[in-house]
């Protein structure tokens, strides 16, 4: 399903992400929905929604950096699990 | 200034060279290649007219406009010994010529002289043959078919992209947070393909991926034509979009207001713009 590379820029960016809101958890890499090329990295959202904003920008700034020196569209989506945060 | 024999290949390397070197936007198709004609048309009457021993054509480009002078060390000839039509080889013709810069904005070129002998352009009132100045208005070709199709491109989407806030807002005020993170989305991605239109990057379709990668890395990064702050506005706005349309988690009214902020101040900054 994926590469190697879209494997580990996924985890470099949950890994970017658990240092600084240590309260996510990781739930899993998809490919998404429109786009099966796209890297979906499934996270248990903070529970304080301020957090989960600020999580939110941190991510997107990430992805841009691996969108544009690897060329892979790797994102954060909440986690499929009845609504569970962190 | 560029002095000698210049070929035909020459002159091509010439404009190519100002493209690359240029931060303005490309010239449109038809424009560059009439310029070309044009330049190549003025070599060509010197050639067979000026008995010169050598050439010097300059261009530069500056302001919005592309400015050719093409200098001779010749004799000068009248004016109307010049070819007015179409060649058999395939050339335009000075008349043509002078026809189709006042077409897209030039400036007709002076007349050209009789001169008594090779003199210095500089230092002659009566200049020698074809010192001959061309000044054509470039705004990013828009008086050519290519430039009016990227303006009405970018035009429609900046329509769409304005309507789409104007949506999220209607949508977020009625408490439907979903589908306001979805418009915002949606507006900001139109927003920036038409911001990439009106800078030249053409795009095969609306690829959401190339789109983002386009804006992010020409437009704020190497091009510096907006905020760098809004290279993940993109990234950011779609990953609610996506936690909106396909999770079934909702997404919170916090969320929903801080996303449809993000994409009107997006959409209005690229607004600016145009």
């Amino acid at each position: 399903m994926f590469n190697d590379k879209q494997v580990e820029l996924s985890q470099m960016l949950f890994d970017k992400l658990k240092g600084l809101f240590p309260e996510i958890k990781l739930s899993g890499i998809t490919e998404g929905a429109e786009n099966p090329d796209n890297v979906w990295v499934n996270i248990v959202m903070p529970g304080d929604v301020d957090r989960e904003i600020e999580m939110r920008e941190l991510a997107s700034d990430i992805s841009t950096d691996i969108l544009l020196d690897y060329g892979y569209h790797v994102s954060i989506i909440s986690a499929e699990n009845s609504g569970e945060s962190a | 200034m560029k002095r000698g024999k210049a070929t035909t290949a020459e002159v091509r390397e010439e404009l190519d060279g100002l493209r690359r070197r240029s931060a303005d936007p490309p010239l449109a198709g038809d424009t560059e290649i009439l310029l070309f004609r044009v330049v190549r048309e003025l070599l060509f009457n010197i050639v067979k007219h000026a008995r010169a021993s050598a050439v010097g054509m300059a261009v530069s480009r500056a302001g919005g406009e592309i400015r050719v002078a093409v200098e001779d060390d010749g004799v000068g000839f009248e004016a109307g010994a010049l070819r007015q039509g179409p060649t058999p080889a395939g050339g335009i013709g000075l008349f043509s010529a002078r026809e189709r810069l006042a077409l897209l904005g030039g400036r007709r070129p002076g007349d050209v002289r009789r001169g008594a002998g090779p003199r210095r352009p500089a230092d002659s009132g009566a200049c020698s043959l074809l010192s001959e100045l061309l000044a054509l208005r470039s705004r990013a070709g828009r008086n050519t078919g290519h430039g009016r199709s990227r303006t009405r491109m970018g035009a429609t989407f900046t329509a769409k992209a304005t309507e789409n806030v104007q949506a999220a807002e209607v949508l977020f005020e009625h408490g439907l947070y979903n589908a306001s993170a979805n418009r915002a989305y949606y507006a900001a991605l139109q927003a920036a393909v038409a911001a990439l239109t009106r800078n030249g990057i053409q795009l095969d379709r609306i690829d959401h991926d190339k789109v983002q990668a386009r804006f992010s890395g020409e437009l704020t990064h190497r091009r510096k034509v907006y905020p760098s702050r809004l290279r993940s506005y993109l990234m950011n706005l779609q990953a609610v979009r996506n936690d909106a349309d396909y999770r079934s988690k909702s997404v919170s009214k916090k969320v929903a207001k801080r996303q449809l902020n993000k994409a009107k101040e997006y959409v209005e900054i690229l607004r600016g713009e145009s």
